[in-house]
């Protein structure tokens, strides 16, 4: 679940009202957003590095909000008020617009058939007349940092770069060429590096460092220039330090790279309506016709506006609850997707804005009915369903005998299905080889190489771990070992096993064997060669 | 369907001069020291470690242990990381190769005069009922509109929830000619490849129910979550809106701790996407509602244990065990 740190007051200046933290809680609970905590700059530096030295830092309170990972429009101060003001039906959503210049006059940029084999993607748009503030400036830092972590998948889905438009000038190109070839003095430096440099400079880079694989073996690397060879930058590993944003900075130029088409829009639409909120003719955006290598063209950002129709009685039906149509649309506009009735009352338009990409089918819909109806408002109760219960019979089995050996005295385990490979084969004296055991591919520890084929070594283990306890120790475990097995879907199969261990001064054989005289009693198998069972030497 | 292969493996050399004692027996580290010790020094000698490991009959996360622990003796040897890659074709391309795209399969599954398109997703139960939703949607869904790869569904997973078992067992239920409401439920075991701490493990146990029939509500889950829980214990619940990606609509449900004096989340649940129940084949009108919990976190909080390890694993004291008095919640 992403986290969204937001300034108290700020929060409260923009939802026009303040809230103790018990009532802030509550909204947010309603809505579906975690307030997960409440700290300060100097907590947090504190908690990190001690008090020392959080001397002089911001006691500013921050709230930590918990968002859903598909809410998008929700990973910055902008879109979280914006949300909730909707919400409680202080304001009306915005309707964001997408204006196109007239010809010739609007930035374009240019994608070369390079990229297509290491970052084919490529969209952009402008932010006309933006005015920053500190806080303003750093939201947008922290929104493009989020989306990167989140939708974008730590920059390997999509990157986003965003520059001062003033600094540099169209039209744009989006190619890819040979490290060596690519010059640039990148965000923050004080001198050029090639790409080439630049992967050795970013290696002990604490930030940087975890991008580089993204495209470090590729034969060439993405970039970006402007119509003078200014580089604007290398995605996804660094801006160049030309065209930097800046408080003062009037006209943002953003672009979306990656090899996800699909969520480099989604990214780019999140981008532009959170901020274009600043901009002077607010939530308004700038076009940028972007041109494909096959010289097919398409303007940017989509801002796509998509009607739905959704019946009242699937919403009543699928929620539980009796609302009439046009109730029920003023609960989805609430949500920010503006409804209103339609037809003869017995069905319900809804547009879905370019901010709520998660809305793929009607049960999202339903969702947001819901949440706006609230959850804790509606009546709970029982389904009709008629059913005839029955235990999976392996379980039922394994319960009736674990009552039955502890009644013998022997106490049960419950120990770890995964282990290292010497647990299950050169601790017993066999090679790892023989076992068929399921290994796995990325252990953390030695402690969970392989799932066990036999249950022993887990009752070992825990003898061990129990050394000082008084003997005799009689341990049993009737669980899951796991072999390899070709004729399943899955290669592997699960085995229900049984274990008893007696551990003493003395070996006590006997009362092992006598447990499973007893437990083949129970389970009416007769001693006997040919139908029943019977105990041979083994070797090992 | 090409991805790089990658091998890699360390290069080491003996600096000069220091070597420890001898320890008891051969360990690890010794054999590799003696074995560097005939390589000629300098940057052009030294080992590479998977050619060591092979050659000593050793696992080569085992030679690499011992690397790292000979490098943090200090300048005993010098090793570093290289990578090697080779193009190989995926399991996907191999299938291409063999049987040829998804488009030309298709094509060829089709008969000469053609089949409605709901037809041809429905009754390809599996890869291609449910590669078409995610990539361009389905069944009233816009679908996510991504590259979905069956290669990448195929890979086997420790599953890190039980709900993949209820997958399965809605699939056979689909598979019935008529449809039959169904209740079920499961507790088993889970695995995490994360951090181990004081309350996480590597695996630990999930609790899930799940009814399926035509027409459930939200309102049925919230009621059957309260009865559920009331057996446990547990009276004052709340829900709260969450996002599960196989669930729309979603619930967190909370209860209060009156030791805690806090709501405390016990349990999530939801109602079954389309996308997930309809390639399967179950009927339109069929909802599933679904809930789950750990059993380790409540059983934690109500005896309340502050390391996960008294309770699952060979660490438990026995004693604990021993002593504890009969489970008894719904008194």
């Amino acid at each position: 679940m992403p986290t969204v740190s937001v300034r108290r007051d700020l929060l409260f200046r923009a939802l026009g009202r303040s809230y103790t933290d018990e009532e802030f809680d509550e909204l947010c609970f309603e809505f579906g957003l975690e307030l997960d905590d409440i700290t300060s700059e100097k907590d947090i530096i504190s908690k990190e590095k001690g008090e020392g030295k959080a001397e002089g830092a911001s006691d500013i309170v921050l709230y930590k909000i918990d968002v859903p990972a598909n809410r998008y429009d929700l990973l910055c101060l902008e879109g979280l008020v914006r949300g909730l003001q909707v919400f409680k039906e202080r304001i009306n959503l915005p309707r964001y617009e997408k204006i196109i210049p007239a010809k010739g006059e609007g930035q374009r940029l240019i994608i070369t058939e390079e990229t297509a084999k290491v970052r084919p993607h490529a969209v952009a748009a402008v932010l006309r007349n933006i005015t920053f503030t500190k806080e303003r400036y750093d939201s947008f830092i922290d929104l493009q940092e989020k989306l990167h972590q989140n939708i974008c998948r730590r920059r390997a889905l999509v990157a986003i770069g965003t520059h001062d438009l003033d600094t540099i000038a169209g039209p744009f190109t989006f190619t890819a060429k040979a490290p060596p070839e690519i010059k640039f003095k990148p965000l923050n430096q004080s001198q050029e590096y090639t790409a080439s440099q630049m992967m050795d400079l970013y290696r002990t880079d604490s930030h940087l460092r975890h991008y580089l694989h993204l495209i470090e073996n590729k034969p060439l690397y993405p970039v970006i220039y402007d119509n003078n060879g200014v580089v604007l930058s290398m995605p996804p590993i660094i801006n160049g330090d030309h065209s930097k944003i800046s408080l003062n900075t009037r006209n943002v130029f953003v672009e979306c790279t990656g090899t996800d088409m699909t969520k480099a829009k989604i990214v780019l639409d999140t981008i532009v309506t959170m901020f274009s909120e600043y901009c002077e003719k607010p939530f308004t955006v700038e076009a940028v016709e972007v041109i494909l290598p096959n010289g097919k063209t398409h303007i940017y950002p989509e801002l796509a506006y998509r009607k739905e129709k959704v019946k009242p009685e699937l919403i009543n039906k699928k929620i539980g609850i009796s609302e009439t149509p046009s109730s029920l649309a003023k609960l989805l506009t609430r949500m920010c997707l503006k409804s209103h009735v339609i037809g003869n009352g017995n069905n319900i338009e809804i547009e879905i804005p370019p901010t709520r990409a998660d809305i793929i089918h009607a049960c999202d819909i339903v969702e947001d009915a819901a949440i706006a109806y609230g959850y804790n408002n509606i009546q709970m109760t029982i389904p009709k369903t008629y059913t005839i219960a029955n235990q999976l019979p392996l379980n039922k089995l394994t319960e009736l005998l674990r009552l039955d050996l502890a009644a013998a005295g022997f106490t049960e385990a419950l120990t770890f299905a995964l282990c290292s490979q010497e647990d299950i084969a050169d601790k017993l004296g066999t090679d790892i080889s023989t076992t068929k055991a399921v290994h796995v591919a990325n252990p953390k520890t030695a402690e969970f190489q392989v799932a066990r084929t036999t249950l022993l070594p887990g009752l070992l283990k825990t003898i061990a771990a129990n050394r000082k306890m008084p003997l005799p120790l009689k341990l049993f475990e009737i669980s899951d070992i796991v072999v390899k097995d070709p004729s399943k879907d899955v290669g592997a199969r699960n085995y229900r096993h049984l274990c008893a261990i007696y551990y003493n001064k003395s070996p006590g054989f006997e009362i092992i064997h006598g447990l499973l005289d007893r437990v083949m009693q129970l389970l009416e198998v007769p001693p006997s060669e040919e139908n029943g069972y019977v105990i041979k030497a083994t070797e090992g | 369907w090409r991805r790089p292969h990658e091998a890699w493996g360390e290069r080491f050399r003996v600096a000069a001069g220091a070597l420890p004692a001898a320890a008891m027996s051969p360990s690890v580290a010794e054999l590799l020291l003696q074995r560097l010790e005939r390589e000629p020094p300098g940057p052009g000698g030294g080992l590479c470690s998977l050619e060591a490991a092979a050659a000593l009959g050793l696992d080569h996360q085992t030679l690499v242990g011992a690397v790292k622990s000979l490098q943090a003796l200090g300048e005993v040897i010098e090793a570093e990381a290289r990578a090697a890659t080779r193009w190989e074709l995926s399991a996907e391309g191999a299938e291409v190769l063999r049987d040829g795209s998804p488009e030309v399969r298709l094509f060829r599954s089709l008969p000469a005069d053609g089949l409605p398109q709901s037809d041809a997703m429905v009754s390809r139960r599996g890869p291609q009922g449910w590669g078409g939703v995610h990539s361009q949607g389905g069944y009233g869904s816009q679908g996510y509109k991504y590259e979905w790869k069956v290669e990448e569904a195929r890979k086997n997973l420790l599953r890190t929830h039980t709900t993949s078992a209820s997958a399965r067992a809605l699939y056979h239920l689909a598979c019935q000619d008529k449809f039959t409401p169904v209740k079920y439920f499961s507790i088993d075991r889970v695995f995490r490849n994360e951090s181990l701490d004081a309350t996480h493990l590597a695996e630990f146990h999930q609790v899930e129910g799940v009814v399926a029939d035509r027409g459930l509500t939200l309102g049925h889950l919230m009621g059957t979550l309260r009865q559920f829980f009331t057996k446990l214990g547990i009276t004052k619940l709340r829900f709260k809106p969450a996002y599960n990606p196989y669930t729309e609509p979603s619930m967190e449900v909370f209860s209060y701790h009156e030791g805690l004096k806090k709501w405390v989340e016990v349990g999530n649940s939801g109602v079954f996407r389309p996308e997930m129940l309809l390639p399967m084949g179950l009927p339109e009108n069929v909802s599933v509602i679904a809930w789950g919990l750990s059993l380790e976190r409540p059983t934690m909080i109500k005896y309340g244990i502050n390391n996960i390890r008294e309770l699952v694993g060979h660490r438990v004291n026995l004693q604990m065990v021993y002593d504890s008095p009969l489970c008894r919640l719904d008194v």
